[in-house]
This record gives structure tokens, sequence and C-alpha cells, in this order.
């Protein structure tokens, strides 16, 4: 046996808990080992000392001051009506799917309004590249080009997703 | 023990039905109890005091979801345990004060910590006490874990079963939570242990 094993049960044996068969294998132990048999001293006064501690008695006033404080709570506390254990996961569920819902409505609403966006920004651009086009075969030396443009329009389209 | 039983599911039925002398026996019942533990816990009387009353509030505000599954008793150390480790927590780590019986004069610890002796050596009577009160900080300075189940079993004499119940880990955890328990605090009290108060109190036995 070792030590480790041998003071494990020694704490069993101050509560009573350890089985025969270990109380002779611990009592050989002991008397072997001076380290463990010291221990098992040390435990057993310190556990007898513990339990030797007087318990205290609540005054006469803890009942009142309990009283006070239920008196103090809010009504919907002291007179919560009882929730049946089928009740509560119907409740559960009801939250859940609300929850749900207002999820897929914003989800929804969202999508609607990212995709009109969008398509108001693609016709502002071809508009302004049909400009650009009328104006490039006017003025050659302008730098705006095509390029540019169908630069920006990837640019706005990629800024668009963002969430 | 299981009248016992019977006789808080009928208390916890009469609550239920708005029966306000129900909780009054309920807390008569176990104010003791919850006190104990809860001083045990928690080194400052005052607050040990509060928390054991809001352990009854709790319990009255929680009582129409008690489904009679654990016992009322365990049931309501259990709130105790959770406000008390709650409270610890919130106060970051205990609040760890020295004491010298005499020297500080601690009344509040002192009272809390009084030692049934039937002899009349003040001498004796003095080092027991003085004991009792260092083991007391070394109690103070063990984790929530271990501390529970030492004070839960050594000194409110809870059986295993119950402890396991009230904290929710298994039995053989409870017995190994016990004794590194009582392994850390003879740490703690070595150089007593070997240096004279226990020792001469064990000889004089």
């Amino acid at each position: 046996m070792t030590c480790d094993k041998a003071r494990r049960l020694v704490s069993m044996r101050i509560d009573g808990t350890i089985s025969a068969g270990d109380l002779l294998n611990l009592d050989e132990h002991l008397v072997r080992c001076t380290g463990c048999s010291v221990v098992a001293s040390d435990l057993e006064r310190i556990t007898a000392n513990l339990r030797s501690i007087e318990h205290v008695q609540a005054s006469d006033a803890f009942l009142d001051n309990v009283r006070q404080r239920l008196s103090e709570l809010p009504d919907r506390s002291r007179r919560a009506p009882m929730l049946h254990s089928w009740y509560r996961p119907l409740g559960a569920a009801a939250v859940a799917i609300t929850a749900a819902a207002v999820l897929i409505t914003f989800q929804l609403r969202n999508t609607s309004v990212h995709e009109d966006r969008a398509a108001a920004v693609h016709g502002a651009i071809a508009q302004a590249r049909v400009q650009h086009m009328a104006l490039a075969a006017s003025s050659p030396l302008e730098d705006i080009t095509v390029a540019t443009l169908n630069g920006e329009t990837d640019v706005i389209s990629a800024q668009d997703s963002d969430p | 023990m299981q009248a016992v039983a019977d006789s808080d599911a009928a208390l916890v039925e009469r609550c239920r039905s708005d029966d306000h002398r129900a909780f009054d026996q309920i807390v008569v019942l176990y104010k003791d109890r919850v006190l104990n533990y809860v001083r045990g816990m928690i080194s400052d009387r005052d607050d040990a005091d509060d928390i054991a009353q809001q352990t009854f509030v709790k319990a009255y505000v929680g009582l129409r979801s008690f489904q009679n599954r654990a016992s009322l008793h365990t049931w309501i150390l259990r709130i105790a345990t959770n406000l008390c480790i709650d409270y610890r927590r919130r106060r970051g780590r205990p609040d760890r004060r020295p004491v010298y019986l005499g020297a500080t004069g601690d009344d509040a610890q002192a009272a809390a910590l009084e030692i049934v002796d039937t002899r009349c050596d003040p001498a004796q009577a003095y080092a027991r006490q003085e004991m009792s009160l260092l083991t007391r900080n070394a109690i103070e300075a063990l984790p929530d874990r271990l501390r529970t189940v030492l004070i839960l079993h050594d000194m409110e004499g809870l059986p295993y079963e119950e402890i396991a119940r009230i904290v929710r880990c298994p039995l053989g955890t409870v017995k190994s939570r016990l004794f590194h328990a009582r392994m850390n605090v003879r740490e703690q009290l070595l150089p007593y242990l070997r240096g004279d108060v226990l020792a001469q109190d064990g000889e004089s036995r």
C-alpha cells in the first residue's frame, strides 16, 4: 500500500466509512510507516477539533428579519404563478420562434434595402459611363477613363456588400 | 428521515397555497443549520447573517419550482452554498485576518468558535480555543470546492451522499475533496501541531 492510499484511507477511517479489509491493511501500514502514523494522528486531532466547535443558534430576530425582507419583495416575486414543468419548454419554444421570426424579417428587409441600393448605384454608374464615353470621344486628354470607372464600380460593389 | 421528508413536502405544499405560517415553520426548522453553515463559510459575522437570511428569501421565491427531487434541507443548503460562493467571488480572496485571541480580542470570531469545554483549566481552555481559531483561519484559506465539503462534513455532520447532492458532484469526488481539505488544513497547522497546542492537549487525555 502506498502512503497516499494509506492517508486517504485514514480520512475514511475517521468518517467510519472504511471497509474491514482496508482497515486491516491500513493498520499494518501504519505500524510500519511513521510518516503516515503521524499524519493519521494529526488528521484525527484536527477533525475532532472541528467537530467540537459549538453550533450557534439564530437569534429570535432572525425570523422577523426574513419576514421583513419577504414583505419588501415586489409582488411578482412574492406571488409568482406556478410554472408547470410542461409550460416551461413551451415558453422557451415561443421565445425561440419569435426571435427567429424577428431575425428573418430583419435579414429580408436588409437584403431588400441592399439590393435597391446596389441597383441605384449600378444605374448611376452606367449612366456616368455613357456620359464619360461621350466626353472621352470629345476630349481625349480627360484623365477619367472607362477602366477607372469600371474599377470604381468594383469598389462600390465591394463596399456595399459590407455589413 | 422519511417523516421529516413527508413533513417538508407538506410544508412546501402549504407554502404554495400561500400559507405564510408554513414558510415560517421552514425558517424555524432550518435557520440554525443554515446560519452555522454560512458562518463557517464566511468570516464576517454580519455578512454571514445577511446571507443566511437571503438564503430563505431565495428559497421562498424559488419554492414554487421546488420539485422534491432533493430534500428541502439539501435544497436550502445548496442555495446557501451558491450565495456564499457568489459572495466570496464578489469580495475576491477572503479577508484573512490574523487571529490571536486576547491580543486582538476579535469577539465576533471568538464567539462564533466558542469551544465546549467542560474542564476548568483556563490555560488548556485558552489553548484549545486558540487552536480552533487557527483552524478557522486555515479553513478560510481553502479553495471554495474544498472548504464547502469540509464544513458540510466535519462541522455540519452531513453524510457524503447529501454533500454530493448539494455540491452536485460524484460521491468519490466528495471523499477526495474532503481528504485534500483535511490535508491542506494540516499543512497549514503543522507549526502548531508540531509545536505545542494540540500536543499538550493530547497528552492531557
